[in-house]
């Protein structure tokens, strides 16, 4: 394994340690109050996971166009990890929203598009877990329709009002968060770039032991 | 040829996301303008939008203690994440376990034959 | 060439399918207990619940057409006929055009039944604007079993193919479903909206494009051992 492991991860459990003290020390929001700390968290979150998907989608394509195993690792890693980071996406949000809209789910858009977006890639494992043989194609194709879908998913969840706070409240954002939310954003991306990593290698040893096992009936 | 395919298909998904983000901003000016908006569409839009009552507005009491949803949330994150990380600890060395016996047989059977 | 072949694979398809018509009965019969279902579940003392027709005619229409396209491969994989078709010196996304061609035209037909049924049952006015209506089942029918056929096509050959079609098909057709059922709502109304329902007839049509589209494009790398 590589030299470098050992260092980034101690990093990133020492920034994602430090993470809810400096959350805790940043100001309180001025009509929600404390709950709005939730959104140091959630977000960083959802933007991992939807650069994760992004990532999915983008190997997927790559290894049914050019067939690299490769692609197909990082593929099948990044589909976990969406799953992973969509779940705390899934979580965090209604009991955000439980405080500062009164209930803990609302059917807009950006709401059930994530959820079906999430949805995608749990089919995406349950495809490569139980499909049999030829289920790397059959993920693949899932993982790019998947990343089709989404636009069309979020155009049609639109008609229903929209009541997420927009992106544009990240560059809004009062001073004095901006550095604590940045600071959640490197640690949860550092965190999963070792994820990624890590849970590819799981893949490239059970590529190998396969490898192995071939050798071992051929003799 | 097949560079090409690759390049082709990235650009595909680019412009997907691009018309997407464009039919939302088309579909919500056709809203904004169209005198009839959806009979059933607000529906499901208008009822929330009755029950939501900013939180300042609400009497004292009535209040939830925000406290008890921050640590759930963040608590959450953290058991959500060990949990996956000891999962993946656990099946690697699974594999390596495995890796091991098989080697070890491999070299013996080799050894022998 | 490329619409000769797709038109072969078609009319291949029909034949069978005229000559035996057990994907056509069996598909009307569920597609009609599944109204019935639906009727009992949710009429209640002689009164429909509002609103509901669109969403009932739609679910219907994605259940049968999810086991029309389970019955289609596999009539395939029995004869191992698919793998034929494969090796066949043609382009393999005309194959894939006139499969989804034999479908579309499948569902057609039961949607033909399955509308009146439920604008009886359930009062829905079906003759609001017959063409506007046409026009949604069609594209709406076209994007399901664009994305349907690719996957079913693929799952030919896997293990535990019945669950693993509507695992993966139902995820990725969730806009066909919301824009049919918002769009043939609008419809149903005493004054039916047509502004919207275009609106969301457009979506559909934008979406078959872009998954036929897809579909055509990945077909030859996911067909490929």
């Amino acid at each position: 394994m590589n030299k470098g492991y050992p260092v980034l991860a101690l990093l990133a459990i020492a920034l994602f340690s430090a993470a809810p003290v400096i959350v805790a020390q940043a100001p309180y929001e001025a009509t929600m109050g404390l709950v709005q700390k939730i959104f140091y968290y959630h977000v960083p979150s959802a933007m991992v996971m939807f650069l994760s998907a992004l990532i999915c989608g983008v190997a997927s394509s790559v290894y049914l166009f050019r067939a690299r195993p490769g692609a197909d690792r990082i593929a099948a890693a990044a589909a976990e990890l969406t799953v992973v980071f969509g779940l705390i996406v899934l979580v965090t949000g209604p009991l955000w929203a439980r405080k500062a809209w009164g209930v803990w789910w609302q059917w807009d858009a950006r709401l059930t598009s994530t959820l079906l977006m999430w949805m995608i890639f749990v089919a995406y494992l349950l495809v490569r877990r139980f499909g049999g043989p030829g289920a790397e194609k059959l993920s693949a194709a899932m993982a790019v329709f998947g990343m089709a879908n989404v636009p069309f998913v979020y155009v049609s969840v639109n008609i229903w009002r929209t009541i997420h706070p927009t992106t544009r409240v990240v560059p809004s954002l009062a001073p004095g968060m901006r550095g604590p939310f940045w600071f959640c954003v490197l640690s949860f991306m550092l965190l999963f770039g070792l994820l990624l990593a890590v849970r590819a290698r799981l893949e490239q040893r059970r590529a190998d032991l396969e490898h192995l096992y071939l050798l071992a009936d051929e003799e | 040829m097949q560079g090409t395919m690759t390049k082709k298909l990235m650009a595909l998904i680019v412009a997907f996301w691009l018309v997407g983000a464009s039919g939302v901003r088309l579909v919500a000016s056709t809203q904004g303008q169209s005198p009839q908006t959806p009979p059933t569409g607000q529906a499901a839009g208008a009822e929330p939008q009755d029950q939501f009552v900013p939180v300042k507005s609400l009497p004292q009491q009535e209040q939830l203690p925000a406290a008890p949803l921050l640590l759930t949330a963040y608590g959450f994150v953290w058991v959500v994440l060990l949990v996956y990380v000891w999962t993946i600890w656990r099946r690697l060395m699974k594999v390596e376990r495995e890796m091991q016996v098989l080697s070890a047989r491999v070299a013996e059977k080799s050894g022998r034959g | 060439m490329f619409l000769r072949v797709a038109w072969l694979v078609m009319r291949k398809d029909l034949t069978i399918e005229v000559r035996s018509r057990e994907i056509l009965y069996t598909t009307v019969f569920f597609a009609v207990s599944c109204v019935l279902v639906f009727a009992f579940a949710l009429v209640k003392e002689g009164r429909p619940l509002e609103d509901a027709a669109a969403g009932i005619m739609w679910i219907s229409v994605a259940f049968a057409g999810t086991l029309a396209l389970g019955r289609t491969f596999e009539r395939e994989r029995h004869s191992e006929t698919l793998r034929a078709l494969m090796l066949a010196p043609t382009s393999r996304p005309a194959i894939y055009v006139g499969k989804l061609l034999g479908i579309v035209l499948l569902l057609l037909i039961v949607e033909a039944v399955l509308v009146p049924l439920v604008g009886l049952l359930f009062h829905a006015p079906i003759g609001n604007r017959p063409l506007l209506l046409v026009a949604l089942l069609l594209f709406g029918t076209i994007g399901f079993s664009a994305v349907g056929t690719l996957f079913a096509a693929m799952l030919v050959r896997a293990r535990s193919r019945d669950v693993m079609l509507p695992i993966l098909l139902y995820p990725i057709t969730i806009p066909v479903i919301i824009a049919g059922v918002r769009g043939t709502a609008a419809l149903f109304e005493p004054v039916p909206a047509t502004d919207l329902a275009q609106m969301w007839m457009a979506l559909l049509a934008f979406f078959d494009i872009v998954f036929v589209t897809l579909s055509l494009w990945t077909f030859e790398p996911l067909m490929t051992e």
